[in-house]
């Protein structure tokens, strides 16, 4: 796998956990169930790899965390989505939206 | 943003490197716990549920170290472990690092506070558009003395019509004459006053603090009576009062409406208080001065024209005084133009002290950095073991190099904090000690463009003290100590340094010591200057009438009398007179021509300007003036009787050479001038009376023979032993009239103190700055001996194992230091006779090569020079030849 690969391949896990921290505050077990569960069991990341993309988004601003107590009274640290992070949603959901209809064109065109 | 946010982020886990891998792993863990608690809930077994929980997650150590990649700022961290590292050290020699913060601390600290001076007083903008533009101007005799003689009012207006070389012109009264203004309601204050034209003010751009600065149209006669004070003096005497402007000052016996407060840190002239139009508020004092114009007291202050050279404005002003010449008594003729920019008249004179003190603290901080740079080659040779190792376990040069850099900076950053706090302390002597007509004292503080400077200055102490030792200490030959097990020798560069170090500091401690000697020798010739009276058991208290409260004369003068006897009656009390002035009131006096029985015009015009007093019967014997020939002036010189003076020395030799001047004619003016001619009935030596530098020719006139104001300044002296309360005369006064109020009063003794409050404030400044540069030099001697001592150890050992007694090794080892203290000796000596001379103008009564103080210092610099290396010297003395032999 290229560097270039593996870029688009971390970008497309910060999408995805921003997209899914976009509807409720979660922690990182949660952002998991919830991932697999949006995308009907498609999309099966390895758990692990969701702890670098939250930092990552943690330190570009687009994410906070706290810890909070579960419903089950368990200490978890629980991440949500920042203003900056709404907006960065915003604009990588638009041009992924126009990346993946590109690829749709290309592979369409035999 | 987000570049921030992230450098953020990974500053804060740097910091807390601990608690954000922390944090990591306790998330995680509680990730595989919620992900087997899922499976467990599903129908798995606990155990087995854990092991596809840990499945699930994937290799958790790899993701670790991911995140910690993420988190990762190299070079911060390795200077973040170089700074732990540095600490540590230091920590384990205790010795070295206090007297390495110490040494950096007292320079950085001295700096600092000078810089804090410098930046207040002459860096700072003065509150005046383009100051640098603004001339001032007044006329000196073509010949001889350097005098500074004003100019009249009706000049500056004749001149404001013809210039071009300016574009405005306003007057102003030289010297603010201190004046004593009554507050209304409150107590007298004596406060300076001068007096400006009504375009003074817009002229220099100013902008008031409050209210309004004064304007052409205040500068009327007959307009309302305003003035205007200075920021210093609205917060100290009237306690910052936001109702200033309702308020009045009543001087010379008209109310005065308070219209607005200037800007901080503008006080032109120097010292004064009050501001006031001449036209309407111009007090005329002599009978010779009805019309305030033609009174010559005013400096012209001009704004230059674009492109004009401050030499063509100055010759435009010789060409309109020489213009003048004729409409001028023959006293005033033969002047040439004087010209000075506003920013060299107000700084001009303290200038030449602060570079003095500036030039000082550079010399005493690259002392201190050179001392640190002597202690941690010292500590480099110590260190080499350490340092081979390191360069063994694959440590580059270079990165030895900043790791001792970098000691270096944890060093200077600790002596710079501590150097803070001793500014703090240093800035609030200096407030104490300064003297009170220090310009723009108030701009003085230890404030962000200052502590900025410091950061510099620490930054470069870092870098000089600690370059030279990590290049040479990270030189390439670690590896032969771990080949035999010794420090290599010092090379050659280090064997030459050191000397070099020592020779440097004690030529600049040479330096620094021999000027405070002269500054000191300097305040002592003036402390010791003949003052021409008595001052001692003489107490002095200046005293004021509201205006208007006696109109006549007559009755002031018997107040004045009723008050000397009241005074006089008190226990203790030997005799009491009346005086215009106290002596170093500034410039309260008054000052005239005169001309002797006989003189011509030419004559008279050569005579010099004399100081005049006007006092009471007893005031000879009061103020313990001799009376030379003749006699003093007795209650029979009153009105009716033959007018009499009394003059000194010099005027009657100036007047009559050679020649006995009792029963000579003499007056104050032109011979033939309006002045009513004197008989000399008394001949006295002259004073320093008003001035301390220069002794003065006096002209005494009785009171009661004299039509101006009376004076109402009281002389007390008390019999030898006795105390007379201040406030038993203050009640004795308030019983010869109720509203005779206390301006000032004090011994005599304290107020001839006041002249020499700058002098005193250098010396002890140069005193404080000699002990530190003493103190470093004496700690340098003593690093360099002691590190010359261990290098030559084995040297050492052999010479005595061949026979050498302790005491001869002693006396080599002494016998260098002392050379080497010896060529600083000399150098200094020369250093300081090239430079001395920038400080002629500072130092009084002492030549700047004064042969005795050059001796003693150098003596006195030497033995403490040997005294330091004698410790050293010993410890060689002591050097075990069996040690040495074994190669211990």
């Amino acid at each position: 796998m290229s560097p270039q690969n593996h870029a688009d391949a971390r970008g497309s896990l910060d999408l995805l956990v921003l997209k899914t921290l976009s509807l409720a505050p979660l922690h990182g077990w949660g952002i998991g169930q919830r991932l697999e569960q949006l995308s009907a069991g498609a999309l099966e990341v390895s758990q692990g790899s969701l702890y670098p993309a939250l930092q990552r988004l943690e330190h570009a601003g687009a994410i906070t965390s706290e810890w909070r107590v579960t419903d089950n009274n368990r200490r978890a640290r629980y991440y949500s989505v920042t203003a900056a992070g709404r907006r960065a949603l915003a604009t990588e959901t638009a041009s992924w939206k126009r990346f993946a209809m590109a690829m749709d064109v290309v592979l369409r065109a035999t | 943003m987000s570049l921030w946010l992230g450098l953020r982020a990974r500053l804060r886990s740097l910091l807390h490197r601990s608690s954000t891998d922390d944090r990591m792993k306790e998330e995680m863990q509680m990730h595989l716990e919620f992900e087997a608690e899922r499976l467990v809930a599903s129908g798995v077994e606990p155990a087995e549920a854990r092991r596809q929980a840990r499945i699930a997650f994937g290799v958790a150590e790899s993701y670790k170290e991911e995140m910690r990649a993420q988190r990762r700022m190299p070079y911060a961290e390795a200077f973040y472990r170089d700074v732990r590292y540095a600490l540590r050290a230091l920590a384990r020699d205790r010795t070295f690092a206090m007297v390495a913060v110490g040494t950096l601390a007292l320079g950085i600290g001295a700096a600092t506070v000078i810089y804090s001076v410098v930046n207040g007083i002459v860096l700072r903008d003065l509150p005046v558009t383009q100051a640098e533009n603004v001339a001032v101007l007044w006329q000196a005799p073509s010949l001889g003395a350097d005098e500074h003689l004003p100019v009249s009012y009706a000049d500056l207006q004749a001149y404001r019509g013809s210039t071009r070389a300016f574009s405005a012109l306003a007057g102003v009264a030289f010297q603010g004459a201190v004046d004593v203004v009554m507050l209304s309601g409150a107590e007298a204050l004596p406060l300076a006053v001068t007096w400006v034209s009504g375009d003074f003010f817009p002229l220099l751009g100013i902008a008031p603090a409050r209210g309004r600065v004064l304007r052409p149209d205040d500068d009327a006669p007959g307009s309302e009576p305003v003035t205007v004070i200075s920021h210093a003096t609205w917060v100290n005497r009237f306690g910052s009062d936001a109702a200033i402007l309702d308020r009045t000052l009543q001087l010379d016996g008209r109310l005065h409406r308070i219209v607005g407060v200037l800007p901080r840190g503008f006080a032109f002239p120097q010292n004064v208080d009050v501001w006031l139009p001449v036209l309407p508020s111009y007090p005329a004092t002599l009978e010779t001065s009805a019309d305030p114009s033609q009174v010559m007291v005013f400096d012209l202050v001009g704004r230059l024209t674009d492109s004009v050279q401050p030499e063509a404005a100055r010759a435009e002003f010789d060409a309109f005084l020489r213009a003048r010449e004729t409409e001028r008594p023959a006293a005033m003729r033969g002047m040439r133009a004087v010209l000075t920019t506003l920013p060299e008249r107000i700084h001009g004179e303290i200038r030449t002290a602060l570079l003095a003190a500036t030039a000082v603290v550079i010399v005493l901080l690259l002392i201190a950095c050179l001392n640190v740079a002597n202690l941690l080659l010292i500590r480099g040779s110590i260190r080499t073991q350490e340092l081979a190792v390191r360069s063994a376990l694959g440590a580059g040069r270079a990165r030895i190099v900043r790791q001792l850099l970098t000691e270096s900076f944890v060093l200077a950053t600790c002596g710079g904090v501590l150097g803070v706090i001793l500014a703090a302390v240093g800035v609030r002597m200096i407030f104490s000690l300064a003297p009170p007509n220090l310009p723009q004292r108030e701009m003085i503080a230890l404030d962000g463009g200052v502590l900025l400077g410091t950061l510099m200055i620490t930054m470069l102490a870092a870098l000089l003290s600690g370059l030279l030792p990590a290049l040479l200490s990270a030189r390439g030959d670690l590896s032969l100590w771990l080949r035999s097990g010794r420090a290599s020798p010092p090379g050659a560069v280090l064997r030459l340094l050191r000397p070099a170090l020592v020779v440097g500091q004690v030529a600049m401690a040479l330096l620094v010591v021999i000027c405070t000697g002269l500054f000191v020798r300097s305040l002592r010739s003036m402390q010791q200057l003949d003052m021409g009276f008595d001052a001692t058991q003489l107490t002095v208290v200046e005293t004021m009438l509201p205006a208007g409260t006696i109109a006549e004369r007559e009755r002031m003068v018997l107040l004045q009398e009723d008050a000397i006897s009241r005074v006089a009656t008190l226990q203790g009390v030997s005799t009491v007179t009346a005086m215009p002035k106290p002596p170093f009131s500034a410039q309260g006096g008054w000052i005239a021509p005169f001309s002797g029985e006989s003189q011509t015009d030419a004559q008279f015009a050569a005579n010099p300007v004399v100081n005049l007093e006007v006092v009471g019967t007893r005031y000879f014997e009061t103020l313990g003036i001799p009376i030379l020939r003749g006699r003093p002036f007795t209650d029979a010189d009153r009105e009716g009787s033959e007018p009499v003076a009394i003059v000194s020395r010099s005027i009657a030799h100036r007047a009559w050479p050679g020649e006995n001047p009792i029963g000579k004619r003499i007056k104050l003016g032109p011979p033939a001038g309006r002045g009513a001619w004197h008989t000399v009935v008394g001949e006295t030596g002259e004073t320093r009376y008003r001035e301390l530098l220069t002794s003065q020719s006096n002209y005494y006139l009785p009171t009661r023979q004299f039509a101006g104001p009376v004076p109402l300044s009281f002389a007390v002296r008390t019999h030898r032993e006795a105390i007379v309360p201040i406030a038993s005369i203050r009640s004795a006064l308030a019983q010869a009239h109720p509203e005779l109020r206390v301006v000032s009063s004090g011994s005599m003794v304290e107020r001839l103190a006041a002249p020499l409050a700058g002098p005193r404030f250098t010396a002890a400044l140069f005193t404080t700055f000699a002990i530190i540069t003493l103190l470093l030099a004496v700690v340098g001697v003593y690093g360099a001996s002691s590190a010359s001592v261990r290098d030559r150890r084995r040297e050492l050992g052999i010479r005595m194992a061949l026979g050498a007694t302790a005491t001869q090794i002693t006396a080599s080892v002494l016998r260098q230091c002392a050379q080497i203290a010896l060529i600083g000796c000399v150098l200094g000596v020369a250093l300081t006779w090239a430079t001395s001379q920038l400080l002629r103008n500072l130092i009084i009564g002492v030549s700047t090569t004064d042969a005795a103080t050059y001796t003693a210092v150098t003596g006195f610099v030497l033995v403490a020079a040997v005294v330091a290396g004698y410790v050293p010297a010993r410890r060689a003395g002591r050097v075990d030849p069996m040690a040495v032999m074994r190669g211990e």
